[in-house]
């Protein structure tokens, strides 16, 4: 123990150096570490440039949505945005690093800018907008919440199922939605709560519970892709809620969500101008509407004021055809209507911006 | 360096890592709240008043979606002590029976018991409740099929006749019971208080008879309603926790029998105590003592497995957390509510055992028995058909009540192998497809040469997979390697680390014309044995500070080992995990991002580092302080005693318990998949998802099964390879 009395007395001059020493050198990396990390704020858009790829969030697999196909890759309604992103602002499509992530994981991944774009089924809310530091960046697809129940069960309102028990997939609105719908009916149910659509589906149809209840259009793959005989079951044609389902981005960087926000627009406005995958490189030299090639680049563009070069719509649209084109390669095939998905024009929501 | 600059540096070491430490802390904090405030999360409790709005199934105490948040962790923290409760409860009595069956005379009986501890103990506790699950789900009739008894299960749950109770009968059977209580309190003499007891237990049944009725179930419009429901989710829970826990109770129930001195039941004997006098008036309460301590630490693992309730969407705690973390994004405040919880669980559980023992004037820490020795069952002798007769005379049919009780066994077990062998075998398909299988009723093997791709490899890119399988097959015979006794040396670590970074290199691709591979793709099997592999080799060095530290004189060094390693022992591992997955990136800087498979690995070192440091420190209280006082007399320095004189000894008596917390490991990997990574449990979920091959979950979990137990077993032979080599050197 005598042995130990020598060092203490350095103890004292000994730590007073190492502080010194320390908090010299902590100001000096902290203060460049403080820098790169407002660089790295500022602008998601050099972020993606310097790394190489995108990183796009997406679903974990949902028919139609993103999904993987025969070959491994993925495919669908809201992979093929992350191409379009990816080539408008990579110059090619093939740069997108897919996360598929479960829905209660999908906010933090974004919230911590692990993923630069959430490219999945999620939708628009007031609460969800403003309080997760997250900014939708439009709709891409109107859908609803329903539920799906066997036909035999004789409920044909969502108010028949009073006692019923409904299975649901956890941390989705459609929970939050069908606990406030029979409140507010004064009705009651059992929930049966899931870690993933999968489990959900699986105890369904085991007869686990009366119905199943998420967003229309998944309701409507169920019950196509997953049954043996899809006259057993029925979607209820009653809507509980909106639905506006889009893409989300990080609120802190305003040029990326612009950047995204025009890129959807111009998916939505190529389908309004007559633009497809096949024909936009002809109709960015050679269309008579100088509208349609300013977009497309073929006149000088807009590219400067989001940050892209002039080919950035041209190469989107290149990559994924516009909005229609999206549609029906990967929705039309499974049976599910445009319906509130048409144009406008054609009686539908989708309202393409003004490009100019 | 003279000699006093050297004690000097070493002298500053600790207090150079400890302000390193407090800079590192500080400037996780600082990314921490600068993260925060970039995200807009909003942090502190006051979401807890906040309307919940989302509905749960299972509740005790009243609750709508319009009540706080606080209600609804209530909710779910009342469903984690009724789980635990339960699970305690069964399992004990589960594992009293089978410690019973595996000591009984009768050699089938003991072997049976045997086999079921094994079968139990080496397969993964989520594997098992998703087998409970599934089986529940698919194997039960749906609601609706028959009339309703009064005892009625389905697949929605068990229905029972509920009692219940009109007010004024509450309000008196309430006054009533504190009345007793109260009384009870005050009448501390044996005769007054059983006279009280009795007197105020009529009291008590008045208001039953007058105001109680009973709700019988019935068949409602949506299946069976009325009565007392308990839902699936909930019976998968309590008999998965129950099963497992009670294999291992087993063994500490037999060990603790075991250890009571033979001469208690010889003496019993002598005085002329019948064998069930003796065992339950002489051995069992002495055998009680010592089975205390350890029956409390594994019925703390059955408070903290109960959070396993969040994969199969019982609203217990660590669910209703996941579920608020997800409406609400403040996921520090939500991890901070388990770590605390569970930690508070566990040390009431602790401290209410220990008063209890105290109380019996027994010591919680147990006493020093013989030591545990093997069954004494007698060897079926093979060789010598001679001896058989005579044998099975001892063995099998002593007595006509072991005749009968092998009877019955037999005829049972012939039963049971009959119908699984005409499952496994004569009615199963072999060839074909889905629509092949559906005509017959045994197994479907099409299945497996289907999915077992999928079960082994998952999402792997196709054209790859044999990277995947030479991944596994690395690890795997290292696992053979470690088997020899020859290659037992500390190399054997470095051909660990070596065979885990060709598999990491080989999964990972990108050179020599391998093409790269994201981690996000990687899945199955290789998955699995990669996490546990480096999981329990990373977890060793530190253990092994950890074990010094907690040991340490400087308690600028003691405490904050200790409270690591109370911390994650008292957490439950879905804990660490939800830590890793969703707070992780919050202290990191954005510019760094890490995929999910590194943090739950780096959640995995941690968590098995606390266990491995307390097998490591039982080992450094087992050398004799003469070893590091003799150190001390030769002249060695404090670092040169640990490393040469305490490390290899310490190890040496703790590499049986290394391995035992390997299988743990092994184990646990499955718990990756609540938070998305594909392990090979994961996997073998996806293979039965597809409509037409749903009906075929049981060909799926008898693969995985069957590989967990392989590695589980073979792991558990090579401790007691290593245990027996070490009795037998030393």
């Amino acid at each position: 123990m005598n042995r130990s009395h020598a060092p203490r007395r350095w103890l004292p001059a000994l730590l007073a150096a190492g502080a010194l020493l320390l908090s010299g050198c902590d100001r000096e990396p902290a203060g460049t570490g403080g820098h790169e990390i407002a660089a790295a704020k500022g602008s998601t858009l050099a972020r993606i440039r310097a790394r190489g790829t995108l990183n796009c969030a997406i679903h974990t697999g949902q028919l139609g949505m993103s999904y993987l196909d025969q070959r491994g890759r993925w495919q669908g309604f809201f992979v093929d945005y992350c191409r379009a992103l990816a080539a408008a602002v990579l110059g090619d499509a093939r740069k997108v690093r897919f996360m598929p992530v479960a829905s209660n994981k999908r906010f933090t991944i974004v919230q911590t800018g692990e993923a630069d774009v959430l490219s999945r089924t999620t939708t628009w809310t007031l609460t969800r907008d403003t309080d997760l530091g997250v900014n939708f960046v439009g709709t891409m697809y109107y859908d609803g919440q329903s539920f799906l129940v066997p036909r035999r069960s004789a409920v044909r309102l969502p108010a028949d199922l009073d006692g019923a028990s409904i299975c649901i997939t956890k941390g989705t609105t459609s929970e939050l939605n069908t606990a406030e719908y029979f409140e507010r009916k004064g009705l009651r149910f059992q929930s049966v709560v899931f870690e993933n659509p999968e489990e959900a589906k699986l105890a369904f149809f085991a007869g686990r519970c009366d119905a199943m209840t998420t967003d229309a259009f998944t309701l409507t793959v169920i019950r196509l892709a997953d049954t043996a005989h899809p006259d057993d079951y029925v979607v209820l044609p009653e809507r509980l809620t909106k639905e506006p389902v889009g893409p989300v981005v990080r609120s802190d960087d305003e040029q990326w969500y612009e950047i995204n926000k025009w890129v959807l627009n111009a998916l939505f406005a190529a389908e309004e101008m007559g633009v497809t995958r096949a024909n936009a490189a002809r109709m960015r030299m050679a269309s008579r509407d100088p509208e349609v090639r300013k977009m497309l680049g073929g006149l000088p563009g807009f590219g400067k004021s989001l940050g892209l070069d002039d080919g950035w719509a041209y190469r989107a649209i290149e990559a994924t055809g516009n909005y229609g084109e999206i549609f029906d390669r990967h929705i039309t095939p499974l049976g599910v209507e445009r319906g509130q998905n048409k144009l406008y024009r054609d009686g539908g929501l989708i309202y393409p911006l003004p490009m100019r | 360096m003279t000699d006093t600059q050297r004690r000097l540096a070493i002298a500053a070491v600790p207090w150079l890592l400890l302000a390193g430490g407090l800079v590192a802390a500080y400037g996780l904090f600082a990314t921490l709240t600068d993260n925060l405030a970039d995200r807009n999360i909003r942090t502190g409790f006051d979401f807890l008043f906040d309307r919940a709005g989302f509905a749960i199934g299972d509740t005790l105490i009243a609750y709508a979606p319009g009540d706080s948040y606080a209600a609804a962790l209530a909710v779910g923290l009342l469903n984690t002590l009724l789980i635990s409760a339960l699970g305690i409860i069964f399992s004990t009595l589960l594992g009293l029976a089978v410690c019973m069956a595996r000591l009984s005379s009768n050699w089938l009986l003991a072997r049976l018991s045997g086999l079921y501890i094994e079968l139990v103990r080496n397969i993964p506790l989520l594997l098992q409740m998703f087998v409970w699950y599934a089986v529940l789900l698919f194997g039960l009739p749906g609601p609706g099929s028959g009339a309703v008894g009064a005892f009625d299960l389905d697949n929605r749950g068990l229905h029972l006749p509920a009692f219940t109770l009109a007010d004024p009968g509450r309000a008196v059977l309430l006054t009533a019971i504190v009345a007793c209580a109260i009384l009870l309190g005050a009448a501390r003499r044996g005769a007054v208080r059983t006279r009280t007891t009795l007197a105020f237990a009529g009291i008590a049944l008045l208001p039953l008879l007058l105001w109680g009725g009973i709700d019988l179930p019935r068949a409602g419009r949506f299946g069976t309603s009325g009565g007392l429901s308990l839902s699936t989710e909930f019976l998968t829970l309590v008999a998965s926790l129950s099963v497992y826990a009670s294999a291992y109770l087993a063994e500490i129930f037999r060990g603790a029998i075991l250890a009571v001195p033979a001469g208690q039941s010889e003496a019993a004997k002598a005085l002329g105590l019948s064998p069930a006098q003796t065992m339950g008036r002489i051995v069992i309460p002495q055998a009680l003592r010592i089975a205390i301590p350890p029956m409390t630490s594994w019925h703390l693992n059955t408070i903290k497995n109960s959070s396993l309730g969040v994969a199969i969407g019982y609203p217990e705690f660590v669910s209703v957390v996941d579920t608020v973390i997800s409406q609400t994004g403040q996921a520090i405040e939500g991890v901070g509510l388990i770590v605390a919880t569970f930690l508070l669980l566990s040390l009431s559980l602790s401290f209410v055992t220990d008063r209890y023992a105290r109380r019996l004037g027994w010591s919680a820490a147990g006493q020093p028995g013989r030591s545990i020795q093997s069954s004494p069952l007698e060897p079926f002798p093979l060789r010598s058909v001679a001896a058989w007769p005579s044998w099975m005379r001892r063995n099998l049919f002593k007595g006509w009540r072991q005749s009968i009780l092998t009877i019955a066994i037999l005829a049972m077990t012939a039963a049971f192998v009959g119908r699984g062998l005409s499952w496994l075998l004569f009615d199963a398909t072999f060839a074909g497809g889905a629509a092949d299988c559906r005509l017959a009723s045994g197994a479907c093997w099409p299945f497996l040469r289907e999915n077992a791709r999928l079960i082994l490899f998952g999402t792997y890119p196709e054209a790859e997979q044999w990277r995947s399988a030479a991944a596994a097959a690395a690890l795997l015979s290292c696992l053979a390697f470690s088997f020899v006794p020859r290659f037992w040396r500390s190399r054997l670590g470095l051909v660990w680390l070596g065979a885990i970074a060709v598999a990491v290199l080989l999964l990972r691709g990108g050179f020599a014309g391998l093409p790269y591979v994201p981690m996000e793709k990687w899945s199955g099997l290789p998955v699995t044995l990669l996490l546990a592999s480096l999981a329990v080799v990373g977890a060793f060095p530190l253990a092994i500070l950890l074990a010094f530290g907690r040991r340490s004189m400087r308690r600028g060094v003691r405490w904050p080992s200790i409270a690591f390693i109370e911390l994650v022992r008292g957490t439950p591992l879905i804990g660490v995990l939800f830590l890793a997955a969703v707070l992780f990136p919050l202290f990191v800087p954005s510019y760094l991002s890490i995929d999910s498979l590194p943090r739950v690995q780096i959640a995995l070192i941690l968590f098995t580092a606390a266990y491995m440091a307390e097998v490591i420190r039982g080992g450094l209280l087992a050398i004799p302080v003469g070893q590091a006082e003799a150190a001390h007399a030769l002249g060695l320095t404090k670092w040169q005693t640990r490393r040469h004189i305490l490390l290899p000894q310490a190890l040496k008596v703790s590499v049986p318990g290394l391995v035992n917390t390997s299988i743990s490991e092994v184990k646990n990997t499955t718990l990756v998949l609540i938070v998305g990574v594909f392990d090979l449990l994961q996997t073998t979920r996806l293979s039965y998802v597809e409509a037409q091959w749903r009906p075929y979950f049981a060909e799926a979990y008898l693969f995985t099964g069957a590989i967990f137990f392989f590695l589980c077993f073979s792991l558990s032979r090579l401790s007691m390879k290593i245990e027996r080599k070490l009795n037998y050197a030393g």
